[in-house]
């Protein structure tokens, strides 16, 4: 059964607090300490995920939240929890160290997931099916690779998928169908091992 | 460019990322790079001390 990410959705009193810590946080930097405490680590693993230098992966985590802290007073709630415009800063931040050459685009997979694309695609888990796998998600386009990222290698529910990619929950949901069947079909390609 | 893939890599313990904190050293630079200086007391407090004594001593000549 998928689960839900507690930390990522909310109760009404959790959405209040953190409001409350986000108007605070407008008023001083150093209130901005409670969401730092509660975020960092998702947004280190989240960053880390998709590079290979751990010591980069901390770099850039701390870029994101100098970014968000820098510009808290321009946060507005719209219905999105903050963990959504963080990732954003995160994805925008990750999109500048590959074009500054700091870090390289990564896939991070491990035996769990290979299992679960296999049983997605009604194959058996063996050597040569990993090597598929693993050629046809390097042949994925930039916004294919997120959405299996995220809907297949992190869980998230579409809702949360769409927040992050500021898509509709629905878009979210017609795009990462796609996405894995386009998966699918580089799987299926005849290739040279 | 092709993507770099990595395989079953070893998951970084949440006591390693807390370690890896430093908010401390961010809020330094927030203060330091940002426009918080002109929300603050001190900041507001020198323009207008500055202000009033500018008036008097133009007021004087």
């Amino acid at each position: 059964m998928r689960t839900i990410n507690p930390i990522y959705h909310h109760s009404d009193q959790m959405l209040s607090q953190e409001m409350e810590w986000i108007l605070s946080a407008k008023e001083d930097p150093k209130n901005f300490a409670p969401l730092y405490e509660k975020y960092h680590e998702q947004i280190f693993r989240y960053v880390y995920q998709r590079m290979d230098d751990k010591q980069t992966a901390y770099d850039v985590t701390s870029q994101v939240f100098f970014k968000a802290m820098k510009n808290i007073y321009k946060y507005e709630y719209r219905g999105v929890p903050l963990a959504s415009w963080l990732y954003r800063i995160a994805k925008s931040e990750l999109n500048q160290a590959y074009r500054d050459s700091r870090a390289k685009r990564t896939i991070n997979i491990d035996n769990t997931q290979v299992a679960t694309f296999m049983e997605v695609f009604e194959e058996e888990t063996n050597a040569m099916n990993k090597k598929r796998l693993f050629n046809a998600l390097s042949q994925l386009n930039g916004l294919d690779l997120q959405l299996i990222e995220l809907r297949y290698f992190e869980d998230r529910p579409y809702k949360e998928v769409g927040e992050i990619l500021n898509i509709k929950e629905n878009n979210a949901k017609v795009k990462t169908f796609r996405a894995l069947e386009k998966l699918k079909k580089l799987f299926n390609k005849k290739i040279s091992l | 460019m092709k993507p770099k893939l990595i395989y079953n890599r070893w998951k970084v313990s949440s006591d390693e990322i807390k370690k890896n904190q430093n908010f401390d050293a961010l809020v330094k630079k927030v203060k330091k790079n940002s426009s918080w200086q002109w929300q603050s007391i001190g900041f507001w407090g020198t323009v207008g001390a500055s202000t009033v004594a500018l008036f008097f001593l133009v007021n004087l000549l």
